[in-house]
């Protein structure tokens, strides 16, 4: 273990270009206790944990990836054990629970290969505190703000372009937001929180939760995509069932060619399963043992909305001078 | 959970801790507002998820004057969703005025404030999936709504008080799913409440007796029940439950069924407006979140104490229908087209002239020469009424010519005479039909004819153009007569008070003298105003279920178990040993 910084421990950000990264980077670069080293090629990870006092793991995105990336740390670390791995897993674990579910409720059966990929995660984490090492996983609910790609801008064009909008009883299900910097703030607290190993806790904004509807509804209304369409339930089983596979495999090929962003955005049946989920992620623990504050929603949602909007502005103006529309995730 | 009673062992009874009858507007509400709470509650709905014939004819009953009121088996469903099933959508709050004691208005005054019922408006709003809870025509759509007449600022009028409408939503449809997945709510369909059977001291329900239409029943104990059904099937409930209350449940003295209100509506005028077409506005506007608000024109509080007189609303209206000098072509297609519209929207089509050959071949020749409007009407009546989700709320046409007549809403003062009765004969289930007897005032037939005359010196005043009546209209009575009580509009059979010898329940909608008993309906209003009574019924019972929701967290305790013993209930087995023996 090594300090780049005198008086500053190194904590290892294992990422694989999410957003969460780069933002956990930069709170942790302020502040006055550690310093940041972000690692985006995995075929690094042994070199680079001795150097490291602490390590984050905030791979997402391909199962498979996270699978392979969590064992290859906690390989790794069982050689060279870092002070303290936070390991950020997510509320798919969760599968198809509905009401209040805190981190003691048992786990269902997964919906996705994602879902699964997350537990078996989960379950190495928690082999590697068996084996005597030191991780506190983190199950946060949908990260929100600026640069979100699922959930600002994504939202954002589907909202614009009327494919989403009040969904009515598919938009009833509770909507578990988390501001991308308070998971930060909650990953940074649990790096040096005392008597939390092994500990698993969810991070959710704990505000009166809305329904989707009624998230979605204030979002149109803060990016201007009013007034706001209400969306049948033929016209949304039509979107999942019809167009998203047709959209997903438009994709596929259009990224081959490098223009995977000129294909619209797919009403998959995982992102519509999200919003029709009766489930409240329960933070309670977070906030009692690890003491976050969270943002308020009328603020996160001004904030994502602004950035949105200055986004366009710039890509607009990027597109008109002749350079490429490209969307940064 | 949702099931049918059909299939529910006979001679059980179901247990609850709240036992909710009618799976309507408020039923819905109350068990949505319950789900989360942990309370067992039990929702009986009469009908099924559809209209069925069978169900539906428990409707029917008698009548006193046919050209003043409806069939009682119209504008009312018994099925999952009530009457949201079929309703218009409009959504619009009481006004405060409406819940002030007026000397001028006999049995006038709500025993609970305004500011007690619009907290709960925005709840109410909410479930009614009409939107924001803003009902200021400044605020409603971002830069204000357009003014239904520009520059005009009539003295005893507003214009900017709005109506929001639902989508429509149909409840049963709309929150089926969420009801169904709940661990702690039970719905039993076709689930018919036949009989509330008291204490024997009459203090209490205990229990509830369900039969269905195939010979089963059963019953449900709880600790609270609410009568959630509309104005007329509480009046039945209560007054056939007469085994213990003689006279029947909340009718010691004689309330149960009086004071029978709906509201005084109808078309009426000629409203000639000299000012350029764009000028005038009689249109929805939509608000942020998609919902349709429009203006109406409402009397002010000061000119109702003037002129003592009710509330009133008046909405720019296309001219009458049935009456082809309007030479529009999308109202004579309406016209021509009415056989295939259901009874309740139908009604307001009828016209006393003779149907002759020559009134038909008018209203051709009106689609013929307007042939473009009439298909443009089709259209806009096909992708945003009938395809799309939230539905254009009404038929708005622009006249031809800046003419136009006016709908209006008013109050109906509370009648002592105009009542609901059990009737003589009796359902397939045993339980009496009703018999009503609806009668308007000489204070409704002034409301009106004040409100009118104000409205047609206002105009004048601002030179707008001219208000006068249509030469069959002259005696307004007439007019009021025509139209006859609001379909779907059942108010006050069951009022409520400050005590028994005024109400029928207590502010927090509890039937006097029986400590477990809620009403939530239109049948608890003990004056109409002028407003569509669902968003307050919804209102109400979002306030009723957090009243029952504290009630039932104190009362765990203290539940007296020797006011059960003293009960003489029918045998009913739990559920569990009524399986085993069956």
């Amino acid at each position: 273990m090594s300090t780049g910084t005198p008086g500053k421990q190194t904590v290892l950000v294992i990422g694989g270009g999410e957003f969460i990264d780069t933002r956990l980077a930069q709170a942790l670069s302020v502040s006055a206790l550690y310093e940041p080293v972000l690692l985006r090629t995995h075929a690094d990870l042994r070199a680079a944990l001795p150097k490291a006092a602490m390590v984050v793991n905030c791979v997402a995105r391909r199962p498979r990836t996270i699978l392979a990336v969590t064992q290859a740390l906690c390989d790794a670390a069982r050689r060279n054990p870092p002070r303290r791995i936070v390991h950020l897993s997510s509320m798919a674990v969760y599968g198809a629970a509905t009401g209040v579910v805190d981190e003691a409720t048992e786990l269902q059966a997964p919906l996705n290969d994602y879902a699964r990929a997350r537990i078996e995660a989960e379950s190495l984490v928690l082999k590697y505190v068996a084996d005597g090492g030191d991780a506190v996983i983190i199950r946060p609910s949908c990260m929100f703000g600026p640069e979100s790609e699922p959930w600002v801008s994504r939202i954002a064009r589907l909202l614009l372009s009327r494919r989403l909008g009040d969904l009515g009883p598919f938009g009833d299900g509770t909507c578990n937001l988390i501001h991308v910097d308070d998971l930060a703030a909650v990953i940074i607290l649990a790096l040096s929180a005392a008597n939390v190993t092994g500990e698993i806790f969810n991070a959710n904004a704990d505000w009166p939760r809305p329904t989707w509807n009624e998230f979605l509804i204030r979002f149109a209304q803060a990016i201007g995509a009013t007034p706001i369409r209400r969306i049948s339930a033929l016209r949304l089983r039509g979107e999942v069932k019809l167009v998203a596979p047709l959209l997903r495999g438009a994709a596929l090929a259009a990224s081959r060619v490098g223009a995977s962003n000129v294909v619209p955005d797919a009403l998959t049946p995982t992102f519509v399963g999200t919003l029709q989920q009766a489930i409240t992620i329960d933070s309670a623990k977070a906030s009692a043992r690890l003491g976050i504050h969270y943002k308020p929603l009328d603020e996160m949602i001004s904030e994502a909305a602004q950035w949105w909007r200055a986004q366009r502005v710039t890509r607009t103006h990027a597109a008109q001078a002749g350079f490429s529309d490209k969307t940064s995730s | 959970m949702i099931s049918s009673a059909r299939s529910t062992v006979r001679g059980a009874a179901i247990e609850a801790d709240v036992c909710i009858i009618g799976g309507g507007a408020a039923g819905i509400s109350i068990a949505l507002e319950l789900l989360n709470t942990g309370l067992r509650v039990v929702l009986l709905e009469a009908g099924g998820t559809a209209e069925d014939n069978a169900d539906q004819a428990l409707y029917q009953g008698e009548v006193a004057d046919a050209s003043l009121h409806s069939p009682l088996d119209k504008y009312r469903q018994r099925r999952f969703g009530g009457s949201t099933t079929i309703w218009g959508g409009r959504c619009v709050p009481l006004d405060p005025i409406d819940f002030q004691a007026r000397d001028w208005i006999p049995n006038s005054g709500w025993p609970i404030s305004y500011h007690e019922v619009a907290q709960y408006y925005p709840r109410a709003n909410m479930i009614c999936e009409a939107g924001s809870c803003s009902y200021d025509a400044e605020e409603s759509v971002p830069g204000g709504m357009r003014p239904i007449v520009r520059d005009f600022d009539p003295a005893d009028f507003t214009t900017a008080s709005v109506e929001r409408f639902s989508c429509p939503t149909d409840f049963g449809r709309r929150y089926r799913q969420q009801l169904a997945s709940s661990a702690t709510t039970r719905v039993l369909l076709h689930a018919n409440c036949t009989r509330l059977i008291a204490s024997a001291d009459g203090a209490r329900i205990e229990m509830a007796e369900v039969r269905t239409l195939d010979g089963n029943c059963f019953g449900v104990s709880a600790t609270q029940f609410v009568l959630a059904t509309g104005a007329l099937e509480v009046v039945r409930l209560l007054l056939a439950s007469n085994d213990v209350h003689a006279a029947g449940v909340g009718n010691a003295h004689g309330l149960v069924g009086r004071y029978y209100m709906s509201h005084i509506a109808g078309t009426i005028g000629s409203l000639r407006i000299d000012r350029p077409a764009d000028h005038i506005w009689q249109g929805y506007d939509r608000a942020d979140d998609g919902v349709y608000c429009r203006r109406r024109i409402a009397l002010r509080d000061s000119a109702q104490r003037r002129d003592r007189i009710g509330n009133i609303v008046f909405r720019l209206h296309h001219p009458r229908i049935p009456n082809p000098r309007h030479r529009t072509g999308a109202l004579s297609a309406i016209f021509l087209a009415r056989r295939m519209i259901s009874y309740e929207y139908a009604k307001r089509l009828e016209t006393h002239e003779p149907l002759t050959a020559r009134l038909w071949l008018q209203h051709v020749a009106n689609v013929g020469t307007d042939a473009l409007g009439a298909s443009g009407f089709l259209w806009h009546w096909l992708r945003d009424r009938v395809l799309a989700e939230r539905k254009f709320p009404t038929v708005i046409i622009r006249p031809r010519t800046n003419l136009f007549s006016l709908d209006f809403n008013a109050e109906q003062v509370p009648n002592w005479y105009s009542h609901v009765r059990l009737a003589d004969r009796v359902d397939p289930l045993g339980m009496p039909r009703l018999r009503v007897d609806w009668r308007y005032a000489e204070a409704d037939v002034r409301t009106v004819t004040s409100a009118f005359q104000l409205l047609q010196r206002d105009v004048s005043t601002a030179g707008i153009g001219d208000l006068s009546l249509e030469p069959d209209e002259a005696d307004i009575e007439a007019v009021i007569r025509r139209d006859g009580a609001y379909g779907g509009h059942h108010i006050g059979t069951a009022r409520m008070g400050l005590d028994p010898t005024e109400g029928v329940v207590d502010g927090n909608c509890r039937v006097f003298g029986v400590n477990n008993l809620y009403i939530a309906s239109s049948a608890v209003f003990p004056t109409s105003g002028q407003a569509n009574p669902t968003l307050t019924i919804v209102a109400l019972a979002v306030r009723l279920a957090r009243h029952i929701h504290s009630e039932e967290q104190r009362a765990i305790s203290v539940i007296d178990p020797a006011c059960r013993m003293q009960t003489q209930l029918p045998v009913f087995l739990t559920e569990s040993m009524a399986e085993q023996q069956a």
